[in-house]
């Protein structure tokens, strides 16, 4: 067995492990059954969730919020990296900025926002803008900053046109550093939409993840809760850990 | 011959204190000028002014205006550092990406003359170090320049490796008849390629 394949091993094991221990503490009747649902149970209403209850265009609503924020974001990104780069005063106040604004977690501003905006979508677009922009723009501009140092002198000296640099050095080279931006730009988002939903509820023509947790709550559907916590955490390790899995697309030389 | 860089007096100060001061240079026609000096002392700084992508302090830089009559950039350099490869492109994408104006038959031409055509389609971390270095003057080549500034292209390689690609560099030279100004600061190279040396203290 090699070590990955061990690894895996290990995490099954101790997930087997976890459900195992937690059916047994549940039909022990250690918990009241109402706030400690057995994992069956759980399982069980998981499965009903998503063949009858629509969870899953819920969960797709909830991707697709944090994906477009995730987009804006890559687009905002670009710009102040390219301005940034053009006016160096702009690069240190951006710089500021990200420093001021990047610790501030999405839900810190939330009252502000919804003061400006209201109980919008436009609120809670703002709001995961913020919280996918920081940590994307600094990946991408540690990154630009790794190429440019790389290939100024190159650059330079073969006169390569703006728009070739962009495009023959910037894009194609930063495809790690923007795998390692969307994954930590995924990450941040993911948790400040579920944050954001449970408190805006139901802004749009569909809810998504967070809103469903909440309401499970009211209704005291306490199996539904936790099946809504599962396939949040699992979207949160499938896209963090698989889909935009570090891995080395740029060639190394 | 012809002299096709002149530079006369040449000075370069970083604050107040000088870098180069008061050099003076000739390059003729299918001339090697070897720069020689120790790590540090302003060899490539000399090489970036001589190849307009630094600005000097003092004396002047006349260019004979054949020089920019090329098709491409008219000071190619081949650097040191390998890495100045794209590592996201294959041989033959590095090469034409400096001069998009160069024909296939002349990109064709070099890569065949580099030694490169069964690995034109490899990436560089699928080639050698001596490899990357020929890929590096083919891609110097293509901007069809009659100048091309090497600085201390051979300095990462091994004894047996510089000495292949001095003599390959000769036999270059003399097919493309170019005009080189060379830095190194490895006496035994610059004996061996050299037409004259200019030494740096």
């Amino acid at each position: 067995m090699d070590n990955n394949a061990r690894k895996r091993f290990y995490r099954l094991v101790f997930i087997a492990l976890i459900m195992v221990s937690w059916e047994l503490t549940a039909r022990l009747g250690i918990f009241d059954q109402n706030l400690f649902p057995s994992m069956t149970s759980v399982i069980r209403r998981l499965i009903e969730l998503i063949t009858k209850e629509s969870l899953l265009i819920k969960t797709a609503y909830s991707i697709s919020l944090v994906l477009l924020s995730m987009i804006a974001s890559l687009v905002v990104s670009t710009v102040l990296i390219i301005l940034g780069r053009k006016f160096v005063w702009m690069g240190t106040n951006i710089e500021l900025v990200n420093s001021v604004a990047s610790p501030l977690p999405g839900i810190a501003i939330l009252p502000l926002v919804i003061l400006w905006l209201g109980v919008r979508q436009e609120a809670m677009f703002f709001i995961m803008i913020h919280a996918t922009l920081w940590p994307m723009w600094r990946q991408l501009s540690l990154g630009a900053d790794r190429l440019h140092n790389r290939y100024k002198r190159f650059e330079k000296a073969f006169g390569l046109s703006p728009l070739k640099r962009f495009y023959h050095i910037y894009c194609l080279g930063i495809t790690d550093d923007l795998l390692a931006a969307m994954s930590v730009s995924w990450s941040r988002g993911w948790r400040a939409l579920i944050s954001v939903e449970m408190i805006f509820g139901i802004v749009g023509a569909q809810t998504g993840l967070g809103w469903m947790i909440y309401e499970r709550r009211m209704y005291m559907d306490t199996e539904g809760l936790y099946a809504g916590l599962i396939m949040i955490a699992f979207c949160g390790v499938l896209f963090e850990s698989l889909i935009f899995k570090k891995r080395n697309l740029r060639r190394t030389t | 011959m012809k002299a096709l860089i002149t530079a006369t007096g040449l000075g370069k100060k970083f604050g107040d204190v000088y870098v180069i001061k008061d050099f003076n240079l000739v390059l003729h026609e299918k001339e090697i000028v070897v720069i020689m000096g120790q790590s540090g002392i302003g060899k490539s700084t000399l090489l970036n002014i001589l190849g307009k992508l630094e600005p000097y302090d003092e004396g002047e830089i006349d260019y004979d205006e054949s020089v920019f009559e090329g098709i491409g950039v008219p000071f190619p350099f081949v650097f040191q550092e390998m890495d100045t490869l794209l590592p996201w492109k294959t041989v033959k994408q590095n090469i034409s990406l400096v001069n998009p104006k160069a024909s296939d038959d002349l990109l064709k031409e070099l890569i065949e003359n580099v030694g490169l055509t069964d690995h034109q389609n490899k990436f560089p971390h699928e080639l050698s170090g001596g490899m990357k270095q020929r890929v590096g003057i083919a891609r110097a080549l293509i901007c069809a320049s009659k100048v091309l500034l090497m600085d201390e292209p051979f300095g990462s390689l091994d004894k047996e490796m510089r000495l292949k690609l001095q003599d390959f560099l000769l036999k270059i030279q003399d097919k493309y008849e170019l005009s080189i100004i060379f830095v190194t600061h490895d006496e035994e190279e610059a004996k061996r390629i050299g037409h004259r040396i200019l030494t740096i203290k």
